[in-house]
């Protein structure tokens, strides 16, 4: 009986080993995914405070339930060209990025996608959607759209803003 | 080896006992003959020794053990303390806090002690002969050098027989509490094991194997008696195992086994510690096979514990017991209370009844139950149950006991059945006597609680803070919904009574909340904060040592400290003031040679205060030295191109004061060379300024130089002035706010690019924070603006914003790095209607509207100089960074 289980188990393992799941946002016209496990939480359009003095990109920071979390603005960040679309609804995603919990605005956030880890691709040398290819982790093509996975440890690369900052206050 | 679970917990302890040796002997520097003094050292030397040895630290314990030896011997006044001894002893305790330190960092001990223990010798006139000689004179079993000891009691072994140790005095009147409980409780561990083992010896074919188990256990308790001190218990210790040895040889050369002298050996120890015998008793009982060969003996042990017992009670009974006697001191006690005890004889009796004839623990029960009826008081019950009287023995013995109190109780219960009520509550009396003796004498009772745990009550109670300003908010809109429905729509009276009840009743909700919000965040800073003496009382040392060596004199005087402020700014503080205070002894002071022909006292006084206010801790610093020297310092400064000829000639006493503060300006070794302060001193500011607190130098030249540091009491929360900028709302801590003006327009005017105020025959730089954060104002009056003057200590300047929204407790809460970083932002946090609200860094904004007027000058000297091309001998102002 407990061998059964056991190997049910393993097969059960063995089916869910090499499935992603995937939380399936938009920006403009493009299909992004970001690994569910990074996703803490979803939340609709809360009330930022604008911090002075910091990159463009970061909108500001909201409450979250007391904690203070900065929002980045992933168009900005990403350095968009698409044209900033009046989105009254948009959404702010909370991943927990190595520790540091950071939101992030998107447009509209799609259901759970499930993806086979094979079925990725390492990003292409061109440019996709405008987009250099160090923020990408990889991509793969789900409903016959592309779906770009992007890399949130090199896009909150924690120096690199610093770096951006001094930047611009000097 | 070392026990590394116990080490987080000793190192603690330690650390505190070697403060308080430090300050302990300092005051014996200046009152050799302070025997208490002494005392105090010595048991705290004591402590840390015991503690050493157990957690299996061997230097510590060994450094301590001879530090003990020197204090003894002090103690018994065969040496008198002088500055050798004292500065031997200091080193010494340095030595062990470095070993201390080797532990927290690597869990092992690194530092070397060997020098220190020769130097301690060298300083006592201490040679292992010596002791040897005073160890068998002295009776009192405590305290001498190691290898002494060994020399000393391997000639004891041959030359003492048995009977000459007086096995009474096993221990010494003083130990300490704590470690003599670990003590018992090891003897009664191994103890009881031996006796297991002594037990199987006859049945068992392994008889060697027993034995050495045996031996093993008993080294055990030789060392653990060894390191409270207990000399003699050591040699008995010894003797057991060399008889047990001898025995072990003559098993193997086919002699008769007898194991008589293994429960000669326990009877004896035993006796030395009445304490242990109830609680031996109960693990005894648990495991009756095979155990006739000492039940014996523990029957005996066990009555005559009993007979203790009952005598402590009835000795409570009678008047009121010291509580803080000694074991001993209880035991004499008892003693002397004999004859006054109903319960002597027949109790005696039945032990020699038990001692003559039991074989079996259970006969042994019935005959004592047989002999109990002898007694009066006891009859009643034993005569009519005495089956019942007998499992109800059982079961008490075999009551796992920690209390020593409640075995007594219990035992007492049944032979004085009738006398049970009254006893519980004498005892119970005693019991509370006893704690409250406790909490009088032991200093101050406290709990170690891990910072983190405080740390996230303190986040509640932020929360807590926040909710309260949300609840007054509500009652705010109540209040105006209130007058809307009764101006606008124009409700009637009768219409309007609930609408004004649930006003009424929503003000006195929010008030019952805030008081009780207020008291609990009180409570929790409170936790967190102690008495400024544990940073204070390190400093007598260091000025100690600084004055060292030196022609110069100086006595520190502290005053303040009981002043309380929160846990974390007293370990963030510690280095500055550390600083502060080399600064005034090195350079601050003149020698005493200089001070005499100044008509100065010779001595030097450096005074440490601290107090309250409002809600800051306010940190003096002053010494009578020489003061800070203006004229170096302007000569310096342009020598060091920070600033101009005429910008240095135009500063003013107090400006000049800050330069010193200047990161350039410290390092320069001429100059703290010639005029004393200035190394270091832009750390110092810093490290202030990080706790929010602000610093200030008051010079007077060749009179005094003072350095006041204020720091706000805590960290986590404070009392902030709200103000608005466009939309947005920012917090400036109250802290820094020393005033709020409103001004005109026409008011200012612009000096070299920067736009000034007038207020009170000073110009006073202000700065458009709108301006700085890129905002746009929304300004209510177009030819009015608000200013809030903020100071960092040193400077003061104006922030224009558009409109002060009131004053409010704030929980500062972090930001990311990246954000917070020069940011000019020292966090952020939520304000009553759930909105965030940045807190000003004042110290940073003053720094970076700094940079920014120096870029503006550059541009405007460099337009100068286009301009003013042609005018030929203009000279542009050198500006360096």
């Amino acid at each position: 009986m407990q061998e059964n289980i056991a190997t049910e188990r393993d097969r059960e393992f063995e089916e869910t080993e090499g499935l992603m799941q995937l939380v399936g946002f938009s920006i403009g016209k493009e299909l992004f995914g970001v690994d569910i496990l990074m996703v803490q939480e979803i939340i609709r359009e809360a009330p930022i405070t604008a911090v002075p003095n910091s990159p463009d990109f970061v909108e500001g920071i909201i409450n979250l339930r007391g904690n203070i979390i900065p929002v980045i603005e992933l168009r900005k960040r990403l350095g968009f060209f698409t044209p900033e679309v009046a989105a009254k609804d948009s959404w702010i995603l909370i991943l927990d990025i190595k520790g540091r919990i950071t939101g992030f605005n998107v447009d509209s956030v799609t259901e759970v996608l499930k993806i086979q880890e094979s079925a990725i691709e390492p990003p292409p040398e061109i440019v996709v959607a405008g987009l250099e290819s160090q923020y990408i982790r990889g991509v793969c093509e789900i409903d016959e759209k592309l779906l770009i996975l992007l890399e949130f440890n090199r896009i909150l690369l924690v120096d690199e803003i610093k770096k951006l900052r001094e930047m611009k206050t000097s | 080896m070392i026990d590394l679970s116990l080490l987080p917990d000793f190192i603690a302890e330690t650390e505190e006992h070697l403060e308080e040796m430090e300050s302990c002997l300092l005051q014996l520097e200046s009152e050799p003959d302070n025997l208490n003094v002494l005392n105090d050292i010595f048991r705290s030397i004591h402590t840390i020794k015991g503690s050493a040895e157990f957690v299996g630290l061997e230097r510590i314990a060994e450094l301590s053990h001879k530090l003990e030896n020197v204090l003894d011997r002090l103690r018994q006044g065969e040496k008198t303390v002088n500055m050798e001894i004292v500065d031997t002893l200091i080193e010494a305790k340095d030595r062990i806090e470095l070993l201390v330190q080797d532990l927290e960092s690597a869990q092992e001990e690194k530092t070397g002690i060997d020098d220190i223990i020769d130097r301690i010798k060298k300083v006592t006139g201490d040679t292992g002969e010596q002791d040897s000689v005073r160890n068998s004179q002295e009776s009192n079993g405590e305290d001498y050098g190691e290898t002494a000891e060994s020399i000393e009691t391997t000639d004891a072994l041959e030359n003492k027989t048995q009977d000459e140790i007086n096995e009474d005095e096993y221990y010494n009147e003083e130990y300490d509490e704590e470690l003599f409980e670990i003590f018992l409780e090891q003897l009664k561990e191994n103890i009881s094991f031996i006796k297991t083992q002594t037990a199987l010896m006859k049945d068992s074919d392994s008889k060697v194997d027993l034995f050495d188990e045996c031996v093993d256990s008993i080294s055990r308790l030789k060392s653990s008696a060894n390191y409270m001190g207990y000399e003699k218990l050591v040699l008995v210790y010894e003797q057991w195992i060399s008889r047990i040895k001898k025995v072990t040889e003559g098993l193997s050369s086919g002699e008769e086994l007898f194991t008589d002298f293994m429960t000669d050996y326990i009877k004896k120890i035993l006796k030395g510690f009445p304490q242990i015998e109830k609680e031996d008793v109960a693990a005894e009982t648990d495991s009756k096979d095979g155990k006739k060969e000492q039940s014996r003996i523990d029957d005996d042990q066990d009555l005559y514990d009993k007979l203790g017992s009952a005598f402590d009670s009835s000795m409570a009974l009678n008047d009121d017991y010291e509580s803080d006697l000694t074991e001993e001191e209880m035991e004499e006690a008892l003693f002397s209370g004999k004859e006054s005890g109903l319960m002597q004889l027949p109790l005696i009796e039945s032990t020699h009844k038990a001692d003559d004839e039991t074989d079996d623990v259970e006969e042994m029960l019935f005959r004592r139950d047989e002999s109990i009826p002898k007694d009066p008081v006891t009859t009643e019950i034993t005569e009519g149950e005495p089956e019942k009287s007998e499992k109800d023995i059982d079961l008490n013995l075999r009551f796992e006991i920690n209390d020593e109190e409640i075995v007594q109780e219990e035992i007492v219960d049944q032979r004085k059945g009738e006398r049970r009520k009254e006893d519980r509550r004498t005892d119970d009396r005693r019991l509370f006597d006893r704690r409250k003796s406790e909490t009088s004498t032991v200093v101050k009772q406290s709990v170690r609680v891990e910072a983190v745990k405080i740390d996230s009550l303190m986040n509640q109670v932020g929360e807590l803070v926040v909710s309260r300003a949300f609840f007054s908010q509500v009652f705010n809109e109540m209040k105006d919904l209130q007058q809307y429905l009764k101006k606008n729509v124009k409700l009637n009276q009768r219409d309007m009574k609930p609408v004004r009840d649930i006003t009424f009743k929503l003000a006195e909700a929010t008030v019952a909340l805030g008081r009780v919000a207020n008291e609990l965040q009180e409570g929790v800073m409170k936790v967190r904060m102690l008495p400024i003496s544990q940073l204070f009382n390190r400093y007598p040392r260091l000025v100690r040592d600084l004055v060292n060596d030196t022609d110069k004199q100086v006595q520190l005087e502290i005053r303040g400290e009981d002043t309380e402020l929160d846990k974390m700014i007293i370990e963030e503080i510690s280095d500055p003031l550390i600083h502060i205070i080399r600064n005034a002894v090195d350079h601050g002071f003149e020698t005493a040679d200089e001070r005499k022909e100044l008509g100065k006292p010779e001595i030097g006084t450096l005074v440490l205060e601290a107090y309250h206010e409002g809600n800051h801790i306010v940190i003096e610093i002053t010494d009578d030295g020489k003061g800070l020297n203006a004229e170096l310092i302007r000569t310096r400064a342009v020598e060091k191109k920070l600033f101009t000829k005429e910008e240095i000639n135009r500063m003013s006493e107090k400006e000049l004061t800050r330069i010193i503060m200047m990161p350039g300006f410290s390092t320069a070794k001429k100059v703290t060379h010639t005029s004393g302060r200035g190394v270091g001193m832009d750390v110092v500011k810093k490290n202030i300024e990080k706790l929010n607190g602000t610093i200030e130098i008051n010079s007077k030249p060749g009179i005094q130089m003072q350095l006041k540091i204020k720091i706000p009491l805590t960290l986590a929360i404070i009392p902030a002035l709200l103000v608005r900028l466009g939309g947005d709302i920012f917090t400036i801590p109250l802290a820094t706010v020393e005033e709020t003006l409103r001004i005109f327009n026409h008011e200012t005017s612009t000096i070299e690019g920067v736009e000034v105020i007038h207020l009170r025959d000073c110009t006073m730089p202000i700065f458009r924070l709108s301006e700085l954060f890129g905002i746009t104002p929304e300004n209510l009056d177009k030819n009015k603006s608000f200013v809030v003057i903020v100071s960092t200590g040193m400077q003061q300047i104006g922030l224009v914003v558009d409109e002060l929204m009131g004053q409010q407790e704030v929980v500062i809460k972090p930001m990311e790095d990246y954000l917070q970083e020069n940011s000019g932002f020292s966090g952020a946090t939520i304000i009553g209607d759930g909105r965030i609200s940045l807190i000003l860094d004042v110290y940073e904004l003053v720094n970076m509207t700094a940079g920014r007027q120096k870029k503006r000058q550059k541009e405007l000297s460099f337009q100068r100089i286009v301009e003013g091309n042609d005018g030929g001998d203009y000279q542009a102002p050198v500006t360096v960074h």
